[in-house]
């Protein structure tokens, strides 16, 4: 997934935080947790137990160690009690376990994405011998792709040799921007804001215009462009965030989302947030009835996670528009 | 006053090093002259440089110092470096990290299987970093020492000739700090053969017989040749303890060895000429682990700083201890970051550069000055073009070579000494076996918070307590608006004249060395506070031999009577106070030369926003703003910045001054 001659260029102090903080919790987060923590559930518990069952110790990511637990068997009454969204009960060695078992499997010549795959599979045979356990869900249960088809996912995305380009707009000028180009399989370039807006020349400062331009340039100075996206901010939130239903068919007509060229999934994407949409008017019309059960029942499974590509970016997209309206 | 005795000798021959690294192997050497002249345009004395051992020997036993890749050619790219009229700093590794594949060591090293540090079933032991997984070395590997000499021979051609007084080169660094990876945990490696054989050997050292090291393990043992290294914590007791705290200090002995081994190879090359320097593994309680060992190897100890600007107790845990270990403390301050790196401003740089200079540093590195293809936010782009924030450093670095840093002194009369041996019991006690701290650190949490609660038989669960301790006692000598610095006891033992107030984190059990250097600097006239409990016992688990107190013992329980027991001290010994603001966390601390105080860092690491007043006219270098004396300086919630006093106003017309009369807050 990431090349071993990958490059990071374009960025300075401003959009490095900004990308960085996409993946790590922010202080001001981190003490809106930590706050919310007291009276609502957040926040990762993880409670080490021995072999049988004693507790060794606990850390809560918002709040610190933890005291007093006198059990790790029910990791859902963990949950409740210490008010967090997530507990993973370990048993003591486990992580050593883990690191063995990484160890014995990485190969020298895998990539990344193919050494990552070896982690998370080892993680879910832990799960399986019961020596890591979770609440909510598990791993040892989700069907995880396969490197290959993570791989080919991302060929629709964007293909070998050609670049992608994510930007988000406010009302009046590009707020931040990356292109990432593929090579031999695996990201090898991230480019930032400051490239990109050095290789789009003047930026007209209009959405659409600013799109153009941002494309233009990393299809002439980075590589043809398989597919570019532009989000105008809050209508990122309202999509990625808040889920609204109907909003990014609304937004796609009203033209606050831009993708060159619409990609077919994305138009499948817009197909299925319209029936989305759909259906939560019905059952809120049908509310209390069978009819009106049923289509929760759907609504609470049915999802656009079933269009190959859509999740991966969508769950991307979502962080991005969280971080970046703080 | 103010001063610890020993450091009021002001180094006369002291040489200034305010250095920005540049990496030659990433640009093309057409390139180099521009960067270098850029560098130059910083004010900055030295180019810190790099010798990535994988690029130079990519394959086995072929060395290119540019013979093949022009852009490996560091002999040429030094002399650049001089005849622009630099200093230039060699990083030679031999693991250079530098957000290289395998942290710049060549793949072959580290593929190769008698290399491989091992873990307690034998396994390689995996490091994560992108963008490769690869298995990490053994510092005890005898192949590994072989190669690395090999290596420095080699490179040694190219660089005697270069070495100072004759050449451009005025020190070498080894090695690299690895903040994440060297504070894994304890059981998760080296049982690497040749490790095992060093633990062994490092026992004998440390017990002389067989006997006495089974009265300490409480087990049978024969020969020390049959001592296997504990693979997993277990413990209940006190007596249980002695052989995981034997395991983690031969580990910690472990690097300094290693050290000395570098020194050792670059002697035999042709380099024992030139002053080695290093930066030191920061430990779970972000102090450099054993400054005073390294201090004995290299001339140089330096910390890495990825602080931001609000963080200045975690600068002043790293920084502070090399004070008063080396002669040469050094900071070399992450300007920027890579992908995989913390995220820093601007400010959070300046910053840096600012409380390393407060808390004791003498020499300031800047890492990166040139931006690379996996570099950002240095004050130098790729190309050359300067940042926003190369005016704000070489205003700084004018202001430092203005204030002749090199000769600074920063040795506070109060400290607090912090005994290892706790710490070890922090990392035996680990929850999260192999993953290091930066896991937690990613999360925002502590190191120290996910340890065992057991007590194993002591008053308290030591492990936990020694940071609530450390905790209480910075907060309350920072409430009393003092200046200090933490150290530990090897170092103080090492001091001539101790510091005249030392408080001590003291807990059931205290070793023999720490126990030494504690009475030693009371016998020198220092005064000591121990607690929040008596030892009784010794770092064996052995009674102690001794009836006499170590020390006044401190109430912990009631943070008041704390903070009171505390100032009582302070004012008995006539402790001077900084410059402060009661409304907030804004203080001033001295920088002083042989002219007396020259300059103040201002340094407002809480919520609020506060005023600073100063008894003499000062400027800030880096924004140009001028206040007169007595009036108040803004100092903003999370600031850093630097006062530097003015002889008079007219001398050096502001900017702008400040106006508003003391008292009234400034927003």
């Amino acid at each position: 997934m990431i090349h071993e001659c990958f490059r990071f260029e374009g960025f300075d102090a401003a959009s490095h935080t900004a990308l960085v903080e996409l993946f790590r919790p922010s202080r001001a987060r981190r003490k809106r947790a930590s706050e919310s923590a007291v009276t609502a559930r957040a926040g990762l518990l993880v409670v080490v137990v021995d072999d049988d069952g004693v507790v060794l110790g606990a850390i809560h990511s918002s709040r610190g160690r933890v005291i007093g637990i006198r059990s790790g068997n029910d990791p859902e009454a963990l949950a409740h009690v210490h008010k967090a969204s997530r507990v993973i009960v370990l048993r003591e060695g486990a992580l050593d376990d883990l690191a063995e078992r990484i160890a014995l499997r990485v190969r020298r010549e895998q990539d990344y994405l193919d050494q990552l795959f070896t982690v998370v599979e080892s993680v879910r045979e832990l799960e399986r011998a019961g020596t890591l356990r979770m609440f909510p869900g598990t791993v040892a249960r989700v069907s995880l792709p396969s490197p290959e088809a993570i791989r080919r996912t991302l060929d629709r995305l964007v293909g070998d040799g050609n670049a992608c380009v994510i930007c988000l707009h406010d009302d009046r000028r590009l707020t931040h921007a990356f292109a990432l180009r593929r090579r031999d399989g695996a990201f090898d370039a991230i480019v930032g804001p400051l490239r990109l807006r050095r290789w789009a020349g003047s930026l007209p400062g209009t959405f659409e215009g600013d799109h153009a331009a941002i494309v233009a340039g990393v299809d002439r100075e980075l590589a043809p462009v398989q597919f570019a996206i532009s989000l105008r901010e809050g209508v990122a939130h309202k999509i990625f965030t808040q889920r609204t239903p109907g909003a990014l068919s609304a937004a796609v007509a009203a033209r606050e989302v831009l993708a060159t060229p619409a990609p077919s999934w994305l138009a499948l994407g817009v197909g299925l947030d319209t029936l989305a949409s759909a259906l939560y008017g019905a059952r809120q019309a049908f509310d209390g009835t069978p009819f009106g059960d049923a289509v929760s029942a759907l609504l609470s499974t049915g999802s656009s996670h079933a269009i190959p590509g859509l999740e991966a970016l969508e769950s991307w997209l979502e962080l991005f528009a969280t971080r970046v309206r703080r | 006053m103010g001063e610890a005795a020993s450091q009021l000798s002001f180094r006369t021959d002291a040489l200034r090093v305010l250095s920005a690294e540049l990496h030659p192997f990433r640009h093309a050497p057409t390139e180099w002259p521009t960067l270098i002249e850029r560098l130059a345009g910083l004010g900055v004395s030295h180019v810190t440089t790099l010798m990535p051992w994988g690029e130079h020997e990519a394959r086995e036993g072929e060395f290119d110092f540019g013979e093949r890749r022009s852009a490996l050619a560091i002999g040429a790219f030094l002399d650049l470096v001089e005849a622009a009229g630099l200093r230039a700093i060699v990083r030679i590794g031999p693991r250079v990290r530098a957000d290289l594949s395998f942290a710049g060591l060549p793949e072959h090293v580290v593929y190769d299987r008698s290399v491989m540090a091992r873990s307690a079933r034998g396994s390689s032991v995996p490091s994560p970093m992108p963008a490769r997984v690869f298995p990490w070395p053994s510092y005890s590997s005898d192949t590994y020492r072989r190669r690395v000499a090999a290596y420095f021979a080699a490179a040694a051609s190219v660089l005697a000739p270069r070495i100072a007084p004759l050449g451009v080169v005025d020190a070498i660094d080894v090695e690299d700090a690895s903040a994440v990876l060297l504070r894994a945990g304890a059981y998760a490696r080296d049982y690497h053969p040749d490790a095992t054989r060093a633990f062994q050997q490092h026992l004998e050292t440390e017990y002389g017989s067989p006997s006495a090291l089974s009265a300490a393990w409480g087990v049978r043992v024969g020969a020390f040749s049959d001592v296997s290294a504990p693979t997993r914590f277990a413990a209940d007791t006190p007596r249980d303890l002695p052989r995981h705290l034997d395991w983690v200090a031969f580990q910690e002995a472990t690097v300094c060895e290693f050290r000395e081994f570098l020194k050792r190879s670059l002697v035999a090359a042709g380099l024992g000429a030139c002053p080695l320097s290093t930066t030191l593994d920061a430990n779970a309680l972000e102090m450099p682990g054993d400054p005073r060992s390294a201090a004995n190897v290299v001339d140089r100890v330096g910390a890495e700083l990825t602080s931001r600007s609000d963080e200045l107790s975690s600068v002043r845990r790293r920084v502070s201890p090399l004070a008063f270990a080396s002669e040469r403390p050094f900071v070399r301050v992450v300007a920027g970051g890579s992908p995989f790196g913390r995220a820093r401003s601007d400010d959070d740089t300046l910053a840096s550069i600012l409380l390393g200079v407060a808390f004791g540093a003498r020499e300031v590195e800047l890492s990166m000055g040139v931006d690379h293809e996996r570099w950002w936010g240095a004050p130098i782009g790729m190309d050359g073009t300067p940042s926003a924030l190369a005016e704000r450093i070489q205003r700084l670095m004018a202001a430092l070579a203005d204030l002749e840093i090199e000769r600074l002194t920063s040795r506070p009369d109060v400290v607090i000494v912090v005994p290892p041996e706790y710490l070890r019991l922090t990392r035996v006690t680990h929850l999260f076996g192999p993953l290091g701290a930066g896991i937690l650190d990613f999360v925002g949490r502590s190191f120290a918070e996910a340890t065992l609660e057991g007590r194993f038989g002591f008053d308290r669960p030591i492990q936990h307590a020694l940071f609530d301790c450390v905790r209480s006692l910075e907060d309350a000598l920072d409430a009393s608006h003092v200046a200090f610095s933490l150290i530990d006891p090897r170092t103080l033992g090492a001091l001539d004249a101790p510091p005249r107030l030392l408080l001590v984190p003291t807990f059931d059990f205290l070793d023999a060395t720490s126990t030494e250097a504690l009475r030693s600097a009371t016998s020198a006239g220092s005064r000591l506070l121990v607690g929040p409990v008596a030892p009784r016992l010794d770092g064996r688990m052995d009674p102690w031999n001794s009836t006499a107190p170590l020390g006044e013992l401190l109430v912990h329980e009631s943070p008041s009577r704390l903070a009171q027991a505390i100032e009582d001290a302070l004012g008995q010994l006539g402790m001077p106070r900084l410059a402060h603001d009661t409304s907030s966390a804004a203080r001033a601390y001295p920088l002083r030369s042989h002219r007396g105080i020259v300059a103040h860092v201002l340094a407002n690491p809480g919520c609020a926003d506060g005023t600073i007043v100063l008894e003499s006219d000062v400027i800030d270098p880096v924004s140009g703003e001028a206040h007169a004396a007595g009036m108040p300086i803004p100092s903003p919630a999370g600031s850093v910045r630097l006062a530097v006093r003015t002889p008079s106003r007219d001398s050096q017309p502001p900017r702008r001054t400040s106006t508003r009369p003391a008292g009234r807050r400034a927003r």
